[in-house]
Parts: structure tokens; sequence; C-alpha cells
């Protein structure tokens, strides 16, 4: 015969810790941070939790929205989701993105297994700020840019942009940009550093050619315009 | 300096040297029998048979790779027919071919013939793509069955001819497809039956008309020779060069090619697979800087130059300054251009008749003002950060195939292409005004995560102007989607914004919905085959606010109302006026259809050999002084009585808001009640015979102005223009019109004779109802009108005035206006909303 006092203590056990037990079988807390492609907090953002990998519908499940720390929780039954944190500039929480709208690209993957809180940060982004993460460019090079203009300052078209460490640079700048269209607009690459810069009209550039402009340049440069004289403009 | 990519580079060198082909060429007479297990893709090149033994069973594997070969045709495994296949079933020992998976969507690509003859008998041919494409050459089948395939049988272009015998073409998505007018015939005991979507679709594509550009140098002595070798530091060449092997450009060292250099590639073909393999090995830095009057040539030294002589121009790890291929072209090439972790610019730059014209990965790319016409695929790259603007990729096998990428493509033209114009798997990509014409799809996007496509134009491809599958944060805006041959817009497990958007003219629906999370909003959604919108999945769509013309709703969207168990497509409120889509192009290249409300905010030219069809009923505004039209090809403006056409301006301030329509010898043009106001001049003919009826000229400072003919006006009102009509040198009947409230009715400017004006009404033109210039000399035959006046002669200024000038012969003239119940513009009408 069972004792009954045992019963009791049995009874009350699971009285108090099988709420709990439950609780801590079917949940656990997903959080994290969200922050900006400059790895600052980002208020009013989400994230979506999907039971399966078809991300292109209604969330299952959304976290609350961050506030200035940029955090977010949700309790989710355990399993296996999908996941991506999405900032609205409007404020909605549904429905397609606009071009201002931020979000951190594919859905990563996350599973409770063994787990009653699990963390993951996220880094929204709008498409212009994709781009520019999404960069191919060697770091040592930066990139300038600028017109060509004629005495008048009217864009030259069929023109290029060369570069070089020496004024006098012999048969071949080390760098050249292409022809220029007729607004006269040019891209040149170059390393970091100072260089000797100038434009011509003439491939091979001209034997006396020489390099007017020193510049010296650290990071992209926008608006670099350059001048060909007139006379060696026709 | 210690570069990683520099590692990378120096290990993956001696692969990307003499990187083989993922599948198997064969190089001679073949027989497959018994269980034949196959993995990848098999090409027979011309001169090689493939014999398939009876009773033989192909299984092949479905995998779908980012990767294709140039010399292959699709993303999964195929087997490429350039020679000859010969399958032999017979009654007793079927063949087989079918994919290895379980999974019914695992499609294997199928059988291509590419110029080859596929003689197919007794064979089931079940879960591909296509089971048999035949994009040249020609595929006789007989005693077959082709099934569980989403397109059983593909014949495209007239070079393509299919025959059936006694072959069954049944559960496919769709059954067959003759695509551009191949040759097909079928005997009556072949059946085609029970394919979901289409048992038979044939379509003809409407591309752009395009010019294949050639640059053309004069040939010079050889002035180098190299074999298999490296280059010094710092080479120019000029003249003609010959390259007998693999030519390598070191790190750090330059080749600077000058303005009209020939460079040609002996073919060298160890391995006999029909390509050849001398190139160029560039891991310093390639100057090729032609000029417009000295490009340089890239070509095969073969006396017959083929596709695929050699190898390349190879760039790997050159990104410290950028690579430059200006004015050049290249051609017969395995693949033109090729490259790898580096900084490229590529401009001006003609790429034909490769089996690939550029392919690169891992790279900063900037490709503008080329061209890619005539290679097997135009261009394909991944995992770069690419700039691709102005550039015409056409008559390729394939167009563009961009994977993971940073893209900004603008101002491109994709068309004629038999594949897609362009397809983009992955990445960050923004699509601004181009245009996708006459290519099997015109752009498909695939696994997207990011994507703005904004003011391009996908008109008249084959299948589906734009397919989004699995794609998310979706932009679709300000596009112009129309005359294709299925849907405008296919989607399937895809959220998009839709909207602004013109989808009008295509063969089945305007948009395609398999399952779609967004919105359709602000779209004028009209004249579409089927189905303004066609649902084929379960949830609801959210459609409101679009303009869907006089449609019956009920009868344009197909969704839970016509078919128990789809979602519903919600479409209240609807617009009971057209938005005003912005015209995203500044030249129309392929047959183009306007409908609802046009905007034009410049010069829009439409270039001769297209098309413009103006729907009755639009109304087009110009909102600069710089807009208008200009017509080289055909302005097809037929309105009708109760829906006019109107060509006016934004602002309706005043006379010269806008251009005017300029048609320069637009053979076939049509005008029928339009109404033209605001402009400097409504019409501004040269050169072109028509017929010009129902008219308003309103409102401009000429109505229409004039050369030659011969015109037919008739039926149509001038009214509150500085000058009504202007002729010069003309040959016109004006007959039966309205001509009144003018400064000046008809102005003659010289060249009188070809004029007949007759049977008009003028009246309260305010200085001359005729007026004959200084320089006319002849004599204008001018009677049987009323003048508003029983002294017609007071309101002519003709040679009375000024003896030097013609005489306007106005007698005998009417002494009553004639009823022609001309009835001039209701108040608000040609307005919108």
């Amino acid at each position: 015969m069972i004792d009954s006092r045992l019963l009791i203590i049995v009874f009350f056990f699971l009285l108090l810790w099988a709420p709990a037990r439950i609780s801590a079988a079917e949940d656990f807390l997903f959080r994290g941070q969200i922050v900006d492609t400059a790895n600052k907090p980002v208020v009013g953002a989400e994230v979506y939790v999907f039971d399966s990998a078809n991300v292109k519908r209604p969330a299952d499940f959304i976290s609350n929205r961050t506030g200035g720390d940029g955090y977010f929780r949700v309790e989710l039954p355990l399993g296996h989701y999908w996941t991506m944190a999405i900032m609205r500039v409007s404020g909605a929480s549904f429905g397609p993105l606009g071009k201002d709208d931020k979000h951190s690209g594919e859905p990563i993957e996350i599973d409770s297994a063994g787990k009653n809180e699990l963390s993951k940060d996220f880094t929204v982004m709008d498409l212009r700020e994709a781009a520019r993460v999404n960069q191919k460019r060697s770091e040592t090079v930066i990139k300038i840019s600028g017109h060509i203009l004629n005495d008048d300052g009217l864009p030259v078209g069929m023109a290029y942009v060369l570069a070089d460490q020496q004024r006098k640079f012999g048969d071949m700048p080390q760098y050249l940009s292409t022809w220029t269209e007729t607004d006269g607009s040019y891209v040149l690459f170059l390393p970091k550093g100072e260089f000797f810069i100038g434009a011509s009209k003439d491939f091979p550039p001209k034997s006396d050619y020489s390099l007017s402009k020193k510049v010296g340049f650290a990071n992209d440069t926008t608006g670099i315009d350059l001048i060909i004289p007139s006379q060696t403009s026709p | 300096m210690f570069r990683p990519i520099s590692l990378i580079v120096n290990i993956l060198l001696p692969l990307f040297l003499a990187l083989p082909a993922s599948g198997e060429v064969l190089s001679e007479d073949t027989q497959w029998q018994g269980e034949i297990e196959l993995q990848e893709d098999i090409l027979i090149p011309a001169g090689v048979t493939l014999s398939v033994a009876p009773g033989t069973t192909v299984r092949i594997q479905p995998s779908e790779n980012t990767r294709i070969d140039p010399e292959y045709m699709s993303h999964r495994t195929e087997i490429l027919v350039r020679g000859t296949l010969q399958i032999n079933g017979t009654g007793g020992d079927r063949v087989v071919f079918s994919s290895s998976s379980d999974d019914k969507s695992a499609y294997w690509a199928g059988i291509i013939v590419d110029g080859g003859q596929a003689t197919i008998n007794h064979t089931d041919l079940s879960k591909a793509d296509a089971a048999v494409t035949v994009m040249g050459g020609r595929a006789v089948l007989s005693n077959s069955f082709i099934k569980e395939s989403h397109y059983g049988l593909v014949a495209q272009s007239h070079k393509a001819a299919l025959n059936l015998h006694n072959t069954v073409v049944e559960k496919n998505d769709y059954g067959i497809l003759l695509l551009d007018e191949p040759l097909f015939d079928s005997d009556e005991k072949s059946i085609i039956r029970d394919n979901s979507k289409n048992d038979l679709f044939s379509a003809v594509s409407s591309g752009a008309v395009l010019t294949e550009q050639k640059y053309e140098t004069p040939i010079a002595p050889l002035s180098a020779t190299y074999r298999d070798e490296a280059l010094p530091d710092y080479t120019v060449w000029k003249g003609r060069v010959l390259v007998d092997g693999q030519l390598r450009l070191p790190p750090e060292s330059r080749l600077v090619i000058m303005p009209g250099t020939i460079i040609e590639f002996t073919k060298k073909d160890t391995n006999n697979d029909g390509i050849g393999e001398n190139g160029l090995q560039v891991q310093g830095l390639i100057i090729a800087k032609g000029t417009p009057e000295k490009p340089i040539i890239f070509r095969s030294a073969e006396k017959v130059r083929s596709m695929g002589d050699w190898d390349s121009i190879n760039i790997l790890g050159s990104d410290l300054a950028q690579n430059i291929i200006e004015y050049c072209q290249i051609e017969d090439g395995y693949r033109g251009l090729h490259f790898h972790y580096s900084n490229v610019a590529v401009n001006k730059t003609i790429l034909r008749n490769n089996y690939r014209g550029a392919q690169f990965q891992e790279s900063l790319v900037s490709i503008s003002n080329s061209q890619f016409y005539g290679n097997k695929s135009g261009i394909q790259t991944r995992d770069s950060e690419v700039a691709f603007n102005n550039n015409e990729i056409f008559h390729n096998l394939n167009g563009a195939n961009f994977f993971r990428l940073n893209l900004q493509a603008a101002d491109n033209i994709f068309a004629n292409n038999n594949g897609e114009g362009l397809r983009i798997r992955e990445g960050t990509s923004v699509l601004d005004r181009n245009l996708l014409a006459g290519n099997r799809m015109g752009l498909l996007v695939a696994d997207a995560v990011y994507g703005s496509f904004n003011g391009n134009v996908m008109s008249g491809n084959l299948e589906s102007g734009l397919l989004v599958r699995n794609s998310d944060h979706i932009e679709i805006t300000g596009n112009a989607i129309q005359a294709n041959g299925l849907n405008g817009i296919s989607l399937r497990d895809t959220r998009a914004a839709i909207s602004n958007n013109l989808i009008n003219a295509n063969g089945e629906r305007g948009i395609g919905i398999i399952s779609f999370d967004g919105i359709i909003n602000n779209n004028n959604i009209v004249d579409n085959g089927l189905y303004g919108v066609g649902l084929e999945g379960s949830e609801d769509i959210d459609a409101t606010s679009n303009w869907w013309g006089e449609s019956d709703l009920d009868k344009e969207i197909y969704d839970t109302n016509d078919e128990p168990g789809l979602g519903r497509v919600n479409y209240a409120e609807r617009r009971i006026a057209p938005l005003s889509f912005v015209w995203p192009l500044r030249n129309i290249t392929s047959d183009t259809i306007w409908a609802g409300a046009i905007r034009v905010d410049e010069l829009l030219t439409i270039n001769k050999g297209t098309t413009l069809t103006v729907r009755p009923g639009v109304i087009s505004e110009f909102s600069t002084e710089e807009s208008g039209l200009l017509v080289y090809g055909t302005l097809k403006a037929a309105g009708k009585k109760d829906a006019r056409i109107f060509f006016t301006s934004t602002a309706k301030a005043g006379s010269s808001d806008w251009l005017g329509i300029q048609l320069e010898r637009a053979t076939g043009s049509v005008m029928a009640n339009c109404d033209f106001s605001y402009a400097d001049y409504g019409l501004h003919i040269h050169f072109v015979p028509m017929e010009i009826s129902g008219c308003r000229f309103i409102n401009n400072d000429l109505g229409i102005r004039f050369r030659s003919g011969p015109i037919k006006l008739s039926r149509s009102l001038f009214s509150q223009n500085r000058i009504g009509i202007r002729a010069m040198r003309g040959n016109m009947d004006i007959f039966e019109n309205e001509i009144s409230n003018n400064e000046i009715g008809v102005f003659v400017r010289e060249g009188g004779k070809g004029l007949k004006i007759y049977r008009n009404n003028f009246s309260n033109n305010e200085r001359y109802n005729l007026r004959l210039g200084d320089f006319n000399k002849d004599d204008v035959d001018a009677r049987h009108n009323w003048w508003g006046t029983d002294q017609p002669q007071e309101m002519i200024f003709d040679g009375h005035q000024e003896s030097y000038i013609g005489i306007a012969r106005f007698e005998p003239f009417l002494h009553a206006p004639l009823e022609l119940n001309i009835k001039p513009p209701g108040k608000g009408e040609g307005g919108r909303e």
C-alpha cells in the first residue's frame, strides 16, 4: 500500500514542478540585438520567425519591436526555425518591403535542440547598403571620379585620365581611365597615395606629355575635374 | 606585400588555365546499351554519332547547377546534339530516358538538338525540363511517349524541324511549344493530350530591331609571333600579332595594345574536343585601348574561322589597377573574355561568335556601350560587382546569366535570345530602363532577397516577360510588361510590391500567380488574353486600386469564384481612370502598345522597323518643351469616335508646351480620331503617304506641317492654332475639314501645286483663311470651299497682293457652310479623372 504522505508529497511536487517543466519543455527564448551596417542598434526593428523555409509569407512569430538598445526577444515553441530581422520605415508588420526598409537578407536557421535560450544578432541594411557591403573591390584600391573639361568648362568626349607617380612617365603612365563619353565623366582606380594626374585626347600620349597636377588620395574621391586646354581639344 | 588574393590565384591558376568541361564530349562514335546512369552533360559534336541500342534505359541525375560551361545550354543535366543521336528502340525493346530521382519536380534538362539530328524510335522520355528541344537541326520521333515533363517538345527558330510519327505527348505541363516558326509536322496517329497548361502553344517573338555592328581594321604585316611563353615586364603590341600557344603575362607586368592592332590565335586542340586552347593568361595588367577609327581585333588565325578556335583573354588576380578593353572586337573564342579576382572595364567592345562572350567571377567590372551577339551564351557572371550599362545582348542562344551579383544595370537591351534575355539568381540587383524583348523569357529572377526593377520594358517575349520565383523584398515599379506570349508577370514563392506598371496585351495572363505575398496596387492592367490576374494558389491577393479598363472583373480575374479552393483576388476598389504611366525609355526599338494614360518626359524616338500602336482611348501627355515623338518606324493611332486618342501636354498652358509628333518616312502610319493640342506642331510629316481623318488640332503653334506625301486629310478640325496647316512642296488632298479661329488657316510656304483644297469650311481665322508664302510660285487649287464670307479674296493672301507669288484658285466657292458635323472637344474631354 502506498504511503498517503508520499502521495501528498508527489501531488505537491507535481503541482509545483509540472507547470515550470511544461513551459521549459515547449518554449525557448530567442533573443539578440539588431544593428545596422555601422554596428549601431536599430530602433523599431523586428525579428520574423518562420516554421518552414518558405519565408515569402506572413511570419509565424514576430519579436517585440526594438527600442534604443536594439535588443529583441521572442519566446518560441521548441523547434527548427528560419529567422530574419526587418525594420520598416512605415512601422507596418506585414507586406513587401519598400526601398528604404531594411532587412537582414537570407533567412538564418536556428534550432532549439538542447537549449532553452538561443542568442543571435542581425545586421539589417537596405538595398544601397547591401550593395556597398557586397563590394568586390580590392581594399588597397580607391576610386577617383570627375569630369574632363575644356577651357570653357565644357565636357570633353573621347578623352581619358592618366596617372603616374612620375610627372614624366616615359611611354605609358601606370594608370589609365577609359575614354570619356560626351558628358566628359571618368572613373579611375588607383592605389592609395600621391600621384601626378592629367587628361589627354591622344593615345598613346605624346612623348613630351607631362602630368601637371599632383594629388594625394586616401579614400574614394569624387569631383576631381581635369582640364584639357582647348588647343588640344579640337 | 603579402596579398591573400595572390595566394588564392596561384593555387587556382593551374585549374584556371586548363579548366575541363564539366560534361563529357564524345570524341568518336559511341553506343549505349543496357543500364546507363548519366551524372554529367553529354555533348555529341558534329561528325560524331551516339547510338542507343534497343532496350536501353538511361537514368539522368537531375542536378541543377549554377555553372554551365559555354558549350552547354542548360543548368540541368543535358544531352546536347550537334552531331547525330540515333535511338533505336523497337516495339519489343523500348528505350527509356528519365530522371534518376523519384522527386516529380526534379527534372533533367532533356535532349537538346543544336544543329544536329536526333532520330528517336520507340522511346519513352519523361521527367525532363523539356524532353526534346530543337534549336536548330531536326528531331524525328516515332512510336514514342513524351510525358511528365515541364515541356514535352520544344522547337524554336525557323532553323529547327520537328517531325512526329505515331507519338504521344501527354501529361506534361506544356505539350508542344512551337516558337518562332519552326518546321513542324505530325501524322494523324500522333496524339497530343492531357497536358495541364497547354497541349500546343505557338508564338512568334516580337523582338528589337538591332544592328550587328562589326569593326574592321586593315591587315598589317605580322609584327610578332608568340608561343607558350611569358611576356616581359612591359610589352606594347601594334600591327598584327600571332599567338601560337598559351601566352602568359606575369604579375606586375603590363601589356599595352595599340589602336588598330589585330591579334590572331592559332587553333590547338590537344584533347580533340573541338575547342582551341591557345589564348592569353593575364596576371599583370592589360590595356587594349582602341579607338573608333582604329579598333583592336582578337580573332582566330585559321583560314576558316570558327567559334571556339581559341580559348580566351583570361585575366586572373589583376585588381590593383583597372584592366581596359575598349573599342575591341573579340570573336571566334571559347570565352571571349574570362576573368577572376580582377578589376576590368569593357567599353565599346563587340563580342561575337564565341561560345560565350564573357564570363567572370569575384571581380569588379564595368561593361558599357558594348554588343554581345551570335554567341552560344552572351555573358555569364557570378559573385561580382558589376556596372552594366547601355549594352546590347542579342541573337545569342542564351542572353545574360548573372548569379549572386551586386548589379547595377541600366539602359541595356536584352533581345531576341533563344533562352532568357536576362537571368538573375540571388544577389543585389537594381535594373533601370532596360528593354527585354523577343526572348523566350524576358527576365527571370530566382532566389533573390533584394531587387529593384524599375522603368524597364519587357515585351514580345515568347513566354513570360518577367518571371520571379522564390524571391523576397522585390520592387517592381514603373515597368511596361506587354505582348508576351503567355504571362506578363509570373510569380511563384515570392514577396514583392508591384505598382505603377503597365501590364497589357499579354497572351494569357497579365499576372499569373502560383504563390505570392505582397501588393499589386496602382497598375494599369488591360487587354490581356485570358485574365488580368490569374491565381493558381490558395492565398488571397491584394490587388486593389488598379485600373482594369472597362473589363468585367468577374471575367478578368481568375480566383476562388472560378475554382473553389483557390484564394481570392481582392480588387475593390478599382480605379475608374488609368494612372499616368511614365514611358521609361528614350527609344522604342521593339513593337509597343500604349494603353490607358501615358506620360512622356523627353523626345521619344520610334526606331525604323518598329511600330508604336496607340490603343483607342489613350491619353498621351507630354511634360516638357523638348518632349514629343520622333517616328522613323510606324505610328498607328486609330482612335474611335467614342474612344478618341489624345496627344496633349501635361500643363495645358499654351501652344508649344511640348514639341509634337514628327513622322520621318514613317510609312504605314495611321492617324484617326486623334486630338493634338498645346504642341509646337501637332503633326510634322516628311515623306509619309498616309490618311488623316477625324482628328482635332487645337491650341498648337502649327496644327500640321508637312512635306511631300501623298496625304489625304479629311473630317478634321483646326482651331486656335497660329497656323492650322503649313504645306511645303506637299502633295495633299485637304477636304471636308473645319478650319476656324486660327491666326492663319492654311499656309503654303512653297511648291503648292500638289495641293487640292476643297469642300472645307473656313471661318473666323484672324489674318487669313489661306496664305501663300513668298517662296510659293505655284497656283493653288482651292475651289469649292466655304470661306466664311462672300468675298473670299479678302481673307486670302496670294499673287493679288504680291505679284511674284502664285494665285489661289478659289472659284467657284460655296456660299454656305457644309454640314460637316465636326464637334469640338467637350469640357474635360481628354483630361484624366
